[in-house]
This record gives structure tokens, sequence and C-alpha cells, in this order.
């Protein structure tokens, strides 16, 4: 495996400016989805078809630290270990050997299965492409020589790409300053999560419940049964792994798109 | 696919003519297996500053066009990686500069003009109720007559001041200018010679806001 | 900002805020609304280890990435940073030889000039407005030399005066007043203060914050005086500096898009005997000059020549005033008509042609046809109801834009929607409005091309990258037409009055479309015989109808290539730092004005004899004199020059004692003392309460600033009635009115409607919640919009009461996809003495649940 290649995100210089939410439907090509304001900045609450990456701001308040305003940026974390490769029963999933987990849409059967399985909730279901669609490390311009889109844009600072060895020595060096300049819990995450890491490594200035992150990020049990012991089985043992609501929904979907891409001969 | 170290493209010192495109430090042979394609590669870009805050960051317009240079579509607007001032950088608006012209359609994914671009010029009568569609010409030529007619009306050219004389004043109060903070320098100054040349005195930007 | 050091432009750069080691971020939300500033100061951060603070009444996006915030309740600046001079005095923390070699502190003043009660010497309380002759200096018996103490013990010394005049914002009085926790005041003052070593850098960044107050100007001025005195001025890394709004706010002021000055901030001529022929005129406007016998442009000149003490740079003012009457009007410009001096329109002296009293004339049905180039009153001016009535009474209005914005369309039935039907604003609907409105639709920034001024004064080329829209067109096609179409109504006039239009010089290229090169080439200059441009700068104009220059500032950004044609230096691409110490100057790219100078007043960069560093600053030093160079080759006679990365803000032949650091200032220095007409309301800033205020004032007994205009005084609300503080802002998602992001769907989702942020506290108090309808009312109007209850904001303890505030986005209206009511419209219509700058940013309201 050639070395990995990664975001890293420092959200102590994150000022939320969202330049990075919008540069990414700039790359990709993604309509604007308008909610309401409901009283948060964050007008999306999630990820979506056409939203790749998002800012949360999330307010905490305590006796010690006073108002503090955390910003975060959210996007696919691009595990290394990824479990959206794992279930999608199309394999339309695939790592670049940089370690970016890329989507191959022409693939994709729109089953949803991968949005269920990630533990980070973020591969969303785009109706107007029936697939499946989430951050692609922006690939196609970092295989060109071009930072991704969101790294590029960034005023800040908060966002550079790098090595992912190099990028973590950085991160250890600025958590280290930040334990003694104001901010004891700082912390890395994407390191070791999941037990091999992810491919996006982040600073935290606060434990990562703060950002509302998963503390300790858990592949969903239906997961490994479908993983380890269902999948070399076949489709028909699918119903027996999935909730009854979902079942009809996904195995139509993976008989007739599937179907569909025979004919076509995308396979 | 294999990644190889090539040669170190540094954006510092680049020129007008040969704008870098690549901001990495290293570069990957493309994927064989890659999905996508890199929509600006090989599209040189035009750099332009952006018409928001004053910072003054640079950025750079991404087009298609046809085998004769004409322009087809935009593709994309980043920003500048060579201006000093940003480096590349962009806030949210300066990110959505594609929109100021093109957006993608909500339903469809499709790229479509920005529906809210006036695109001809338009008149309302006084008392009614909607917009009509004018020729430029037409425009030109009546807002010209509208002029002349409130400035010769209106026309102060002579005034008695405290001391008993007259001075040439060359003024009308009843015309006045408002804005111009967006527009360049050349056309700023062309509209302060022009509307001080017809007598104008009730001239405002928006520094006074 | 110019009474204190001579001009009124950001004094550093973006890229400079590097440089710094503290910076002060105070009525200014860069992080949202001058985002790549964090850049630079992230940048200065992380490799000198530099510090933030924040001051200001909310905590933003800005006060984040800080590390210090300090909360200040809207409208009490003065109260604040005056406790910050007070410190500096009393702790003895000002850089001595700064202060003493590089300002007026030394200066003694007239003994007439006294301070009581919140009023300085020479009040008309009927008139509203002073009679300034005692705030001036002391003279010797020439009248002309001013009469200093070097020691600054002299109580009538400048400093001395000061020291008095703000001891009594003493640290408790000042957090009574501001509401500012003790702790966190301190916090600011040791921080901040620590820049008057003579090792460190200081620098000041503001916005809107600090000049949309009825005290605006002399907020800038309270600024002004912390910087002087820890030697913070004319330094990498230091500076007052302004981070203006629009893009090319500053190109659009430098071009007199103004009412009170013409091209090159130069006052506009009124109608006074002091402004009736052009010596009268240049009299009065170079400083002076006034007193001069001279009755012709020839003894003028002679004048000039002769040397006129206390004038500064200015002296040159003549020769910036031929030059653009010759590049306005050509040949019809000639030594026998006065140089078509009359031509110029003259104001009325006794009237204000500000924004405010444009509307307030069009209110009362003063003004028949308007040009609205690409502004949105509508939504962004003071007042906006009274501002929408007000445009009803128009005959004709022109507007100019992208998109058909709430000023264009002002009289539909949309823009008359209102939450509250009320006796605020009267209900219209489009029959009953007789305006006719011409809409031409301009094409986007990077459909045309041309030059632009951002905040630090670098001049930037933009290249076309797209077509225009439909037919959409270019502002410049727009002028150029609209010109030609005016002309040709008048080609056949023989009245005097149309001269002016008829004799305007006009044509800018070849074909259809107008070149930018051709009018950069008028802006920049050019000697009138060969029309060759001026590259050596303004230094080379000429007050005899020789040169013709369309704004001295600009002069030198064009140049001809070896090849013989134009080199437009705006287009200048090459990004090397040419600063051997690192100072990101980037001279080579595009161009700065004046004469592509990076930092203005530089010449406080190195200690007074001119050639050594301060103290453990080799670093910044900007530029040096050079006792055996010869910087012209032709003068070889002239020994000794300033030499260095940036162009020399001094005479760059003059030796270090004769070469002033403030040059456009009369006295050479930065002033602490503002004298003579300076400033409306006083030599010295004082704390007024603001127009509207739910406090007394507790420094002195006058409530607010004594010499505004007030124009509606049956308008301010009560605080009985209307508890709150109310402020404007913006947020990053959005720019200004928000016609240019409320219609891009990317920018749209992120804003989509509008909001006012409040306490908990608040919220409890009236019952409103996270995500709640409320109204929010003032005596102008109300608004609807939704809540955003948050922790960011709190109640102020001033002077022992709890003070809320509501604070409302002033970006949205009713057009466009991110929609809502404009804050503007509970705004009022009050502006600073100086400036007319409203007070967008305090006034006073009420919030309920809608």
């Amino acid at each position: 495996m050639a070395r990995l290649m990664t975001n890293l995100y420092d959200v102590s210089k994150c000022t939320a400016c969202r330049g990075c939410l919008v540069a990414c439907k700039d790359s990709n090509q993604l309509p604007a989805v308008m909610e309401p304001f409901k009283g948060n900045y964050a007008t999306h609450e999630d990820t979506n078809g056409n939203t790749y990456t998002l800012i949360r701001f999330i307010e905490h308040e305590d006796p010690v630290d006073g108002v503090r305003w955390n910003f975060l940026k959210y996007q696919c974390m691009h595990c290394l270990d990824a479990e959206c490769m794992k279930v999608c029963p199309k394999k339309a999933y695939r790592k670049t050997e940089w370690g970016a987990t890329i989507h191959d849409e022409d693939k994709c059967i729109g089953c949803q299965y991968c949005t269920y399985a990630c533990p980070f909730g973020i591969p969303k279901y785009r109706t107007r492409t029936d697939t499946v669609t989430k951050c692609t490390l922006c690939y196609e311009r970092v295989e060109e020589g071009l930072k991704p889109a969101c790294v590029r844009t960034c005023p800040s600072g908060a966002l550079t790409f790098g090595y992912r060895d190099e990028l973590l020595q950085q991160a250890e060096a600025r958590v280290k300053f930040l334990r003694a300049n104001g901010f004891p819990r700082a912390t890395i995450y994407g390191k070791l999560e999941l037990g091999s890491g992810t491919n996006k490594i982040y600073v935290l200035t606060d434990t990562p419940d703060k950002f509302n992150l998963p503390v300790d990020p858990k592949v969903s049990a239906n997961t490994w049964v479908w993983q380890d012991w269902i999948k070399p089985y076949a489709g028909w043992l699918i119903p027996v792994a999935l909730g009854a609501s979902a079942v009809s929904f996904v195995t139509n979907r993976l008989i007739n798109k599937g179907d569909d891409h025979a004919k076509g001969g995308h396979e | 696919m294999k990644v190889t170290r090539r040669q170190f493209f540094k954006v510092t010192g680049a020129s007008a003519a040969a704008l870098a495109v690549v901001d990495l430090g290293f570069d990957l042979e493309p994927a064989a297996a890659a999905t996508k394609k890199l929509r600006i590669k090989n599209i040189k870009p035009v750099p332009t500053v952006c018409p928001y805050c004053a910072s003054g960051c640079g950025l750079v317009v991404y087009s298609e066009r046809d085998a004769a240079g004409k322009f087809v579509k935009l593709l994309s607007v980043e920003g500048d990686p060579d201006n000093p001032i940003n480096r590349g950088a962009a806030c949210a608006k300066g990110a959505a500069m594609f929109n100021l012209r093109e957006i993608y359609d909500a339903e469809t994914g499709e790229q479509i003009i920005n529906p809210k671009r006036v695109q001809k010029p338009l008149y309302r009568a006084p008392g009614s109720e909607k917009w009509e569609e004018k020729s430029w010409e037409w425009m030109i030529e009546t807002i010209a007559e509208r002029v002349k007619e409130t400035r010769d009306k209106s026309f102060i050219h002579k005034e008695k001041i405290a001391d008993g004389s007259e001075v040439i004043v060359n003024r009308t109060e009843k015309i006045a200018s408002l804005g111009g903070s967006g527009l360049d320098n050349e056309e700023a100054y062309l509209w302060s010679k022009l509307a001080r040349s017809m007598g104008l005195v009730y001239l405002e930007t928006q520094a006074r806001i | 900002m110019s009474p204190a050091f001579g001009r009124g432009v950001m004094t550093n750069h973006i890229v400079d805020l590097k440089n710094t080691d503290v910076a002060l971020i105070m009525g200014s939300n860069a992080a949202e609304n001058h985002p790549i500033t964090m850049k630079w100061l992230g940048e200065a951060k992380r490799v000198r280890g530099a510090k933030i603070i924040h001051v200001d009444p909310r905590y933003t996006r800005t006060s984040v990435i800080s590390d210090l915030y300090a909360p200040m309740r809207s409208g009490t600046d003065i109260a604040f940073l005056g406790g910050m001079i007070n410190y500096i005095i009393q702790n003895n923390l000002y850089h001595k030889e700064y202060v003493l070699a590089y300002t007026n502190a030394s200066y003694l003043i007239a003994d007439g000039y006294d301070f009581k009660d919140g009023l300085f010497s020479g009040y008309d309380a009927a008139k509203r407005t002073y009679d300034n002759k005692t705030w001036d200096y002391q003279y010797e018996a020439d009248g002309t030399t001013v009469l200093k103490d070097p020691t600054l013990t002299n109580p009538r010394c400048a400093f001395q005066l000061m020291a008095k005049h703000f001891s009594r914002y003493d640290i408790d009085s000042v957090c009574k007043i501001t509401g500012t926790p003790k702790n966190k005041y301190l916090e600011v003052l040791k921080l901040y203060t620590s820049t008057g070593a003579p090792n460190k850098c200081g620098t000041i960044m503001y916005a809107m914050g600090i000049t949309q107050h009825t005290v605006g100007s002399q907020n800038v001025k309270s600024f002004a005086n912390v910087q002087l005195l820890l030697g913070n001025m004319g330094r990498p890394g230091g500076g007052v500096n302004a981070l203006r709004g629009e893009n090319n706010v500053q190109g659009a002021t430098d071009m007199a898009l103004l009412f009170h000055i013409i091209p090159g901030y130069i006052d506009s001529p009124m109608n006074n005997a002091a402004n009736k022929d052009l010596v009268s005129y240049l009299k009065a406007v170079t400083p002076g000059a006034a007193k001069l016998p001279a009755a012709n442009m020839d003894e003028f000149r002679a004048a000039v020549a002769a040397g006129i003490p206390n004038s500064g740079y200015k002296v040159n003012t003549s020769k910036w005033v031929v030059s653009l009457l010759k590049s306005w009007w050509g040949d019809a410009c000639t030594k026998n008509n006065d140089f078509a001096f009359h031509y110029m329109p003259k104001r009325d002296a006794a009237k204000n042609y500000s924004h405010i009293a444009m509307f307030e004339a069009m209110y009362k049905k003063e003004i028949d046809g308007l040009f609205v180039m690409g502004s949105n009153p509508v939504v962004g001016g003071p007042n906006a109801n009274k501002e929408q009535t007000a445009m009803c009474n128009l005959k004709w209005l022109v507007s100019v834009d992208l998109w058909l914005n709430e000023t264009a369309e002002f009289w539909t039935y949309e823009g008359w929607e209102r939450p509250e039907k009320n006796g605020k604003v009267e209900q219209r609907n489009p029959k009953n409005i007789d305006t006719e409105v011409f809409f031409l639709p301009a094409c986007a920034v990077y459909e045309k091309e041309g030059t632009a001024a951002q905040t630090g004064r670098w001049v930037q080329y933009r290249w076309k990258g797209a077509e225009p829209v439909g037919e959409s067109k270019s502002d410049l096609w727009i002028v150029d037409e609209l010109a030609k179409g005016i002309k040709k109504l008048y080609a056949n006039s023989t009245l005097p009055q149309d001269e002016p239009l008829k004799n305007m010089t006009w044509g800018y290229g070849h074909g259809e479309e107008p070149e930018p090169i051709a009018v950069g080439l008028e802006l920049s200059g050019f000697t009138v015989a060969d029309k060759k441009p001026i590259a050596s700068g303004f230094g080379s104009l000429k007050d005899d109808g020789s040169t013709a220059c369309g704004n001295w500032v600009y002069c030198g950004q064009m140049a001809t290539k070896p090849d013989g044609s134009l080199l437009y230096k705006p287009m200048n691409r090459d990004n090397k730092d040419n600063s051997k110490t690192g100072l990101g100057l980037y001279s080579n790219w595009g161009w700065a004005w004046p004469v592509n100078r990076r930092i203005v007043y530089n010449r406080c960069s190195v200690q007074p004899d001119g050639v050594t560093a301060w103290p453990g600053d080799d670093a910044r030093v900007l530029i040096k004199w050079d006792a055996t160079k010869v910087s012209d080759p032709l003068k070889p006679e002239v020994v000794g020059s300033w030499v260095g990365d940036d162009v020399c803000d001094c005479v760059k032949t003059a030796p270090p004692d004769k070469a002033v650091p403030f040059l456009m200032r009369p006295e050479g220095t930065g002033c602490f003392f503002a004298a003579k007409a300076s400033f409306k309301e006083g030599p010295f800033p004082e704390h007024y309460e603001p127009w509207e205020s739910p406090q007394k004032n507790l420094m002195n007994k006058q409530e607010f600033n004594p010499a505004i205009k007030v124009w509606e005084p049956e308008k301010q609300g009560k605080v009985e009635e209307y508890p709150f503080v109310g402020t404007t802002y913006r947020v990053v998602e959005h720019w200004q009115t928000g016609a240019l992001t409320r219609n891009l769907p990317w920018l749209a989702e992120l804003m989509p409607n509008m909001f006012v942020e409040i306490s908990e506290e608040l919220g409890r108090l009236r019952k409103i919640e996270n995500g709640d309808n409320v109204i929010v009312s003032t005596t102008r109007g109300d608004i609807e919009a939704v809540a955003c209850v948050t922790k960011r904001i709190k109640p102020y303890i001033v002077d022992g009461k709890e003070v809320h505030m509501v604070g409302a986005l002033w970006q949205y209206g009713f057009k466009g996809y991110a929609t809502g009511d404009p804050a503007n419209r509970l705004t009022p219509h009050v502006g600073d003495a100086n400036t007319m700058i409203p007070e967008y940013k305090a006034w006073l309201c009420d919030i309920r649940r809608a």
C-alpha cells in the first residue's frame, strides 16, 4: 500500500466560514438544499445527497471555560477499514491506494445498506440519481496534483492536506500545545478510532462528545453479521439479516437494479 | 496505481502567463480506474478579484470554451493560488462565485443560468404593477431625456452669495446618485466625472453608510 | 483618522497582519466579514506567538478564534479606549521616544481651550455646534511656529491635557459604563499595552462596529491615540486598520462618489466667497494658504514654490486640482477661463447632502430623479421604512444591478407587506406610486474587466472569465452609453450652463466597448502635449494645464512599456515577496496608492535618526536613510536618500531631521490633540451615550454627542417603552444588503432566513424559545424574524443594572432565495457629527413572540 494521504482538520483554527461546504458543492456540482433557519447557524443537520460536508455549530457553557462555541467540519472519515466497502453488495466502493474511500455511482444500485452500516452515518441516498453518494476526498483533484476543494479554499488554515504519518505528527504537536494553552482536554481523533483509524485526522479542543462525535465509534452488529457470515452465502439470506420493513426495499433494488446493470453491460 | 514523486510545483513565483494549477508538493499518476475525471484539467484559469468584502482575494474562473475559444459555459470559480492575499483560499461567499452566473437545479442537478439574473432592460411605468422588457436603445434615450428635463428645469447656474456678488454654481439638487462601491475604479471614476458634469451634488456612496 | 495621521485609509494591509504581536479586533467581526484576515493572524500566531483580542458586544466567530474575548455594551467604545489611554499614561507604558519625535504630544495648546461637563470650549447650545477657534496651538510671535515643551511636563502641552482629559476614565468607571467584567478589561489592558515596548507592534482592526455610531469618528480617533502612544503606527504589524466592507468602496471613495470631496480627497467647491474662483478655492483647500496675498494663479504658484508654513504635502493641491480640471474638460480648460473651475458644481455651503440628508430631502419631495448604482437602500439604508416611503416621491429611478433587488422593486405589493399594521409606516400599493423605474441589467464581476482598490489600497486588475448573461452589460458600458446619450441632447446648446456637459472630454477606446485601460490612463495622468503617461507619479503634476490627471492619488499607476504600449500596473502579477526580511510587501503584485507604498507613515519604522532600528526590531524596518546615495542620476548634487523595501512616506531626499513622519498633516506629526476644524465635537474623544440609550451618561452631563444633527427628535425611543439595546450586523454567508448573496442558492441555503439573536436570560424574560417567530419594534417600525436564543449573548451589568441586547442581521429583504424583513426598518435617521454615518449599531427596541 502506498503512503496514505489525507486531511488534517484543526478545530482550534476553524472559523466556520463554511467556504469548505460551498467549495465542495462547486467542485462536485451539487445543488443547494434549502431548509428554513431553525435557531442554529448549521442549517444542515446532517449530510445529504447534495451536501457532502457540513459544519456543526455547538454551544457549551460551564463555570470553568465559560461559553464555548465548537465548530466541527463533518464529512466522510474515509475509515481505513471501511464498513461501507464491506457491506456493499455491488462492490461500488473501493479504496484508492492513498486512502480515499470512493464510490462508483455507476455500480451503485441505491440499496442504501451502506447508509445504515456507516459508523458515522455519512453516505446518503440521492433521489435525482437514485444512488448513494458522499465525500470522495476529491480524488480526481488529488490525482491531478490539486488539493481537495475544501482544503484549497480554507482561509484560516484549519484544513491541511498531506501524508497521514506527517499530519499525525503535526496533530500530536498541536494537541500538546493546545493542552498547555487553555484546552486541557484537547485530543486527536481518527488516529485509532475503529481500531485502525480513519483517513481524516481531527485535532479537537475538547473531548469528542463536545463535538457530537461518537467517543468510541462502533460498527453496527448487523454489519458484522453481513460481512463475516451472511455475505459468503448469497442474496437470498438478506431478509434474515435485515429488519422486516427494509427487506422488500433492499431486495427489490438489488434484484431490479442489478438486472438493469447487467443488461447495460456494466458488470 | 502507483504513487510517484514528480516535479515539485510551487505556487509562489508563478506569473500571469503560467498560472499554477498544481498546488500539491506531490503528484500522482492518474488512477487507471478513476470513475471521475477532473473537470478543470488543462483549462486555463482567468484571474479576477472577489466582489464581496474589500480584502481583495484573488479568484480564478474556469470555463469551457469551444475550439475557436468562444465561451460555452462556466465550470468552476476557485481561489487564486497565485494571489498573495489569499493564496487560493475563499470563504463561503468567494467559493460561491459560480452561482453569480450559473446554478445547479435542485431537482435535476442540471447546470442552468441563475434564474434571478436579469437578462434584459426592464421598465416600470408610473402606477404599473409589472415590468416590461425594453431595448437598451430605448432605455438610454429615455433616461437621457428624463435627465435633461429634470436638470434643465431645476438647474442653478448662478447664485448670489453672502457678500452680494454672483457666482456660477452650476448645480442641480433635483437629481441624486447613490452607490458605486461595487463599481470598478474606471467605472466609478467615469460616473464621478459624468455626474459632476451634469451638476449633481447629491452624490453618495456606501462609504457613508 | 485623517485628523490624526493625515489620511483616512487602512494604514497597513491584509498580509501585513502576519507581522503583528497583538491584534486588537474591536468593532469588527473579522472572521466573518473579512475571513482572509484569519489566514494572516493565524500566521502571526504560528510564527510569532501573537495573541488576538476581540472586544465586541457579541461572542462571534471572531471571538472563538481569539485568545481573549471581552464583551462591551454597544456604543461605549470611547469609554473602553479612554480607559486604555489612561492606563497607558498612568502606568508609563507609552513608547517615549516615538511619542516625542513623531507626535504633537509636546505642542502647547491655546489658553482658551477648555473642557467642562462634557463640553469643550466654544459650544453654542442653540445651534448644537462649536466655534473651534480655541482648539489651536500656541504660536511664537510669527504666528506660524508652534510652541513646544519637549519635557512633556507643561500642563498646557497636548500630552498633559490628554492625560488630564482621560484621567476620569479609571477602570471602575469604565466597566460601570461598558458592562465589561473588570477582570476581562484588565486582561485586555495588560495584553494590548504590552505592544508599547519598542520591539513590539500591535495592530487594531476595526470596521462598521466602530464607525456606525453618533461618535464614530471619535471612536476611530481613540484608536489613533492608543496607537500613537504605543508607537504602533507606520510599522509592520501595527497600524489602525479599517477593514472596508465593499470590494471597491476604497476606490469609489478615491473617485469621490461622495458629496463633500472631489477625486483625490480635496473638499468639493461651495457657493461662498472662499470658492468663487480657482485661486480663492485653492487658498481655501491648501492648508496654511488661506491668508496668502496671491490674487492670481501666477502669484499663487510663486507662493507655493516659496513654501507655505504648516501646509504639509498638501501644498501641492493646486497641481492636483488643475490637472483634474484638465482631464475633465480638456481643450475647454485653459489659463484664460480659470481652468474651467466654474464648470465644477458648487454645493450649498449651508446644506448637507449625505445619505440621510438625501432621503430626508426625497421625503420632502425635493428630489425628482435618482440613480442607484448597485446599491440597495430599501434594505441597507437607516430607517428603511422612511427611505422606501421617500422613494415613492421620485418621478424617476434608474437602478443598475444584476438582480431586481428590493430597491428596484420598492413599489411592489411584496415591498409593502409589514408584520404589524400601525401608524409607523403608511401602506402603499403600486397603483398609487407614480415613479417611473428604469432597470439596467449589469453583468457580474467576472463577466467584465477593470480594476478595484482593496482595503489595503492595493489596486488589482480583474480579467474577464465569462460572457455577460443575456443582454446584461458592464457598468463601464452603461455609464459610457449614458454619457453619450446625454451629451447628444446638449450638443447644440449655446447656454453657458450646458458647457460642462458639452465640453466634457469623452471617448475611451476604439470600438463599441469602452476600454478600461483608456480610462486608467486618464485616471493615472498624462502630459497633454503627447498623451504619454506620467509614470513618475504625482510629484510631476503641474498646475499650468500641461498635465491632465483624473485622480492624483492614482498618478503613476500607468507607465509605458519598452515597446511603447501602456503598462497598467494593477495587472502586475509577480507574487515574490520583495521584502528582504519576509514582511510580505509584495510590491510587484498589482499597484498600491499612493505611489505603490504598501505601509503608510513608514518613516516611523525606524528611529528618528533615520538609520537605527527600534531596539530589538531590526526585521521590521521598512526604510532607512542612506546619507551617500544619489537617488536621481540627473541630479548628482542631491546626495542622501531614503532606501528600503517599501516606498518611503516622506520626501525621498529630505534628511532624517526634516523628513516628517506624517507628511499629509500640516503639523507633520501624528496628532493626539486634533486642532481646529478636525472634528465637530472636540479635539479629544469623550464618551457620550448613543442617541437612544438605556443608560444615563455616567462620564459627563451630556447625554448624547452635543454636535450631531437630530433629524427626527420625535422618533427618539424611550427606555420605558423600548427597554433593550438593538444592534445590527452581518454574517460571513451574506454580503451587505444580501442582493449579491441571497440570490445565490449556495449561500441562501446556509443562511436562509432573517433571524435575531438574544440571550437565554432575555428569552426567559419575554418567554421566547429558540426558533420562535418574534416581532422586534422601535419607534420607526416593526420586523418579524426567527429568534436564535443563544449562550453567546449575555446581559450586561451596567451601573449595577441588567441591560439586554437584541442583535439583528440587517442583510435580508423580500427578494432573492433567502428572505426576511430588513432590520433597517428599525434603525434611526441619526448619524455621526462629522461623517454622517448612521447609528446602526445602538438603538432602543422591544421584542416579543409573534
